[in-house]
């Protein structure tokens, strides 16, 4: 009897046994072993490069894929332009290929969910998958349905090829079943091999958004405000996942270190509550900035402010060199009347104007915008900014707060829209993309050459690469 | 007798003399011998440190929590991971029950109790939209009506149920108040009061970023009051309510319960109109040591 009690006294115990709290500590790291080891490089913002509309600077060359010339076609090729020589080429170098078949390392059957990266001046390829639920419901439906519902389809029949449609479906099927992968091309251009397949059952709502040449960094989206950042190994493809704090959101890097928007308030913020309740709370709530060390899961607070309902994430638009670029917008009556750019400067706890307003129509650009994101370090010195209603473009120079406004313009879609600004050289040329390349995709540009302070004239005297056709 | 039955008697009895002299010796040896262990406590008969598990309205705030964040996959199991289903409650007027007499009362009558046990200040109470002052009727997009006479309310697979009684603002249902209670216990675990400005006015100062001078006479329940309210939920026990500090400048936090006990009153602007709130709750929190 005595032993019975004894037992079940000892099981009670064990079921309540509670961590003695630590005060005054952060919430120790869930992650795995692997992240105490971890060290986080200097990190930059990756270019999206998926759809091939923007591509890879990397000071000396800018890489990318095109797509192939027909319309009804997925594949792609993966070019190089050498600011050097001023030619774009395949990066396939197979002596005598024609770069339109699975034998040219450079070439891609279905260029859908994949991204193009450049390390060490070798081009991967990383290749996002379906949710689990869509593959499994491609394998389930197997080859054979797949064609026979594609031979009932209207393309199908208005397809002169038929063979050749078919065996493009086939190759679209296979990608549609594949887990995510991340394949290289050798650095002589000859070959590209697959480095490792992702676990089948991952689920890929990441978008990997950061580097540091070792890893990639993206954010997974979780519900309810919540989400995590995942940590891709580029040599072993090992993941490693840091879950963050409610309403925690990654929006860009500094030094080796995540800056962190996320909304506070005296209370826990009830996302699930009636909306006018989850409003009124927002409005006294406040809008954090900090700064995340990814290894050792703590937190620097750099910045916070009243809470905007308006913008998001309060119009941050960039990090640079440790000042916090806001895009701030102002109403009346409940309308937008003024749009302008201001910044926190950590250094002397102030916010500074830099622009005017800019005119209500003025959209906020992205945090790459200006230039596709150049490599770590070098931060990203311009910022375009654009009134649709006006019609008028310009790039803030963020080191000296000069605004030139930029008068160059493309037929692209049908509108006259501003040059793109494809590149920043190691040379200190400026690569611009002046005019589409072709009518058949809108994902390429021609690409000129010029000195920054002549664009910044006006001048379209560009040194014209030599396009791939 | 035989010689060794003699000898077996003999120690025998020897065993229970020395059972009988030093009991605590022998029975620790069995329990060691039982358990492989040997627990001693400084004071024999104190439980251990409570922790949250042995409070069922933390656990059942617990599962809700989890139940709403559904977490992404690659996150670790939580502690007390709901392997069960969850539904919530609905907070839409047009998605919840219209209530009756009885569910108006029951949610006064919470109030009360709480304003009684010196949780809720009275002024607060008295804000409470009561059926006699609706007299309105709010009709959707799609022209079906709504009394608002009465509360609303939903469930969840929990057993929570929220209560929320609307009120026309300019031309919208707007939340007057509304509570949540555990259905078996009746205890109230979060609520939300909405007072027209004339009960504090407010002045705006810059037009952008409203900046309010605080003026209202309406009371926000201080420390002792989220004590007493920690007491009406059964958790004085927990013994460890401190103040959490950071963004939570009004708060109670027990690090054994990982539970947090946050009263907060702000003003805002809805539909034209200018407005005071005072919410409570208390809630599962992890990110806090």
């Amino acid at each position: 009897m005595k032993r019975m009690i004894c037992l079940a006294l000892a099981l009670a115990l064990a079921a309540c046994a509670a961590p003695a709290p630590q005060s005054g500590t952060e919430p120790p790291a869930p992650a795995t072993a692997e992240s105490a080891a971890l060290t986080v490089g200097p990190l930059y913002t990756l270019p999206d490069t998926c759809g091939g509309y923007w591509g890879w600077n990397t000071g000396d060359a800018y890489y990318e894929y095109a797509r192939e010339g027909q319309s009804n076609s997925m594949a792609a090729l993966a070019l190089k332009t050498d600011y050097a020589t001023g030619r774009q080429e395949p990066v396939c170098k197979v002596p005598g290929c024609t770069h339109d078949s699975e034998s040219c390392p450079a070439w891609l059957a279905d260029w859908g969910r994949i991204s193009l990266m450049v390390f060490d001046d070798e081009v991967y390829f990383l290749y996002y998958a379906l949710d689990p639920e869509s593959r499994q419901s491609y394998q389930e439906q197997g080859w054979e349905g797949y064609l026979q519902n594609l031979r009932g389809s209207e393309e199908y029949a208005a397809a002169g090829d038929k063979a050749a449609y078919e065996e493009r479906a086939r190759r679209s099927y296979e990608q549609a079943i594949s887990p995510s992968y991340l394949e290289k091309i050798s650095a002589d251009g000859l070959t590209r091999t697959r480095l490792f397949t992702l676990p089948e059952d991952m689920d890929w709502d990441v978008s990997f958004r950061w580097s540091d040449g070792a890893a990639l960094y993206g954010v997974q989206y979780g519900s309810n405000h919540t989400s995590a950042l995942v940590r891709l190994d580029l040599a072993t493809g090992e993941l490693t996942t840091l879950p963050l704090r409610d309403t925690e959101w990654p929006v860009a890097v500094s030094g080796n270190r995540f800056l962190i928007s996320s909304v506070v308030s005296d209370e826990p913020l009830d996302w699930n509550s009636e909306p006018e309740v989850l409003n009124a709370q927002l409005q006294s709530a406040t809008a954090v900035f900090s700064l995340l060390d990814f290894a050792a899961d703590t937190r620097e607070v750099v910045y916070q402010e009243p809470y905007d309902p308006i913008t998001v994430y309060n119009g941050f638009s960039r990090i640079y060199n440790g000042k916090l670029y806001f895009v701030r917008v102002g109403t009346e009556n409940n309308t937008i009347s003024r749009v302008w750019v201001e910044d926190y400067d950590p250094a002397d706890g102030q916010l500074h104007p830099v622009t005017d307003s800019l005119g209500s129509g003025t959209t906020w650009p992205g945090t790459a915008s200006g230039f596709p994101p150049v490599r770590a370090g070098a931060g990203n010195r311009w910022m375009w900014l654009e009134n649709y209603m006006t019609n008028q473009d310009w790039l803030l120079d963020l080191d000296t707060g000069e605004l030139h406004e930029i008068t160059q313009r493309q037929l692209r879609d049908g509108m006259w829209q501003m040059v793109s600004t494809m590149a920043q050289t190691n040379d200190g040329r400026w690569m611009i993309g002046y005019a589409p390349h072709s009518d058949t995709h809108n994902d390429r540009c021609d690409y000129g050459f010029i000195a920054p302070e002549d664009f910044l004239a006006g001048s379209e005297q560009y040194d014209r690469v030599e396009m791939w056709p | 007798m035989t010689r060794n039955a003699r000898r077996l008697t003999a120690l025998c009895a020897l065993a229970v003399a020395c059972s009988a002299a030093a009991p605590a010796a022998v029975l620790a040896a069995a329990d060691a011998r039982t358990m492989n262990t040997v627990r001693r406590s400084a004071q024999p008969f104190t439980a251990s440190v409570p922790c949250a598990d042995d409070y069922y309205i933390l656990r059942q705030l617990t599962l809700r929590s989890e139940g709403r964040n559904e977490q992404p996959r690659e996150l670790p199991d939580l502690p007390n991971a709901n392997r069960g289903l969850f539904i919530g409650a609905s907070t839409s007027l047009t998605t919840m029950t219209a209530g009756y007499v009885s569910i108006y009362e029951k949610a006064r009558a919470a109030l009360e109790h709480l304003a009684d046990s010196g949780v809720l200040p009275a002024p607060w109470l008295d804000t409470m939209v009561t059926p006699e002052q609706q007299t309105g009727m709010f009709y959707d997009a799609g022209g079906a009506e709504y009394w608002l006479s009465y509360p609303y309310y939903s469930v969840d697979t929990l057993g929570f149920v929220t209560i929320t009684m609307f009120t026309l603002r300019g031309q919208q249902a707007r939340t007057a108040w509304t509570l949540t209670l555990d259905s078996r216990t009746g205890q109230v675990v979060s609520l939300w009061l909405s007072a027209e400005a004339p009960f504090g006015e407010v002045e705006w100062t810059d037009g952008e970023q409203a900046v309010p001078e605080r003026a209202d006479p309406l009371p926000t329940p201080d420390k002792d009051a989220l004590l007493a309210w920690a007491n009406e939920l059964g958790l004085e026990t927990l013994g460890d309510w401190t103040e959490p500090g950071g963004s939570y400048s009004n708060a109670l936090y027990s690090p054994n319960g990982r539970a947090l006990l946050t009263a907060a009153s702000h003003p805002y602007t809805a539909d034209g109109g200018t407005y005071w709130y005072l919410s409570m709750a208390v809630t599962p929190e992890t990110d806090l040591p």
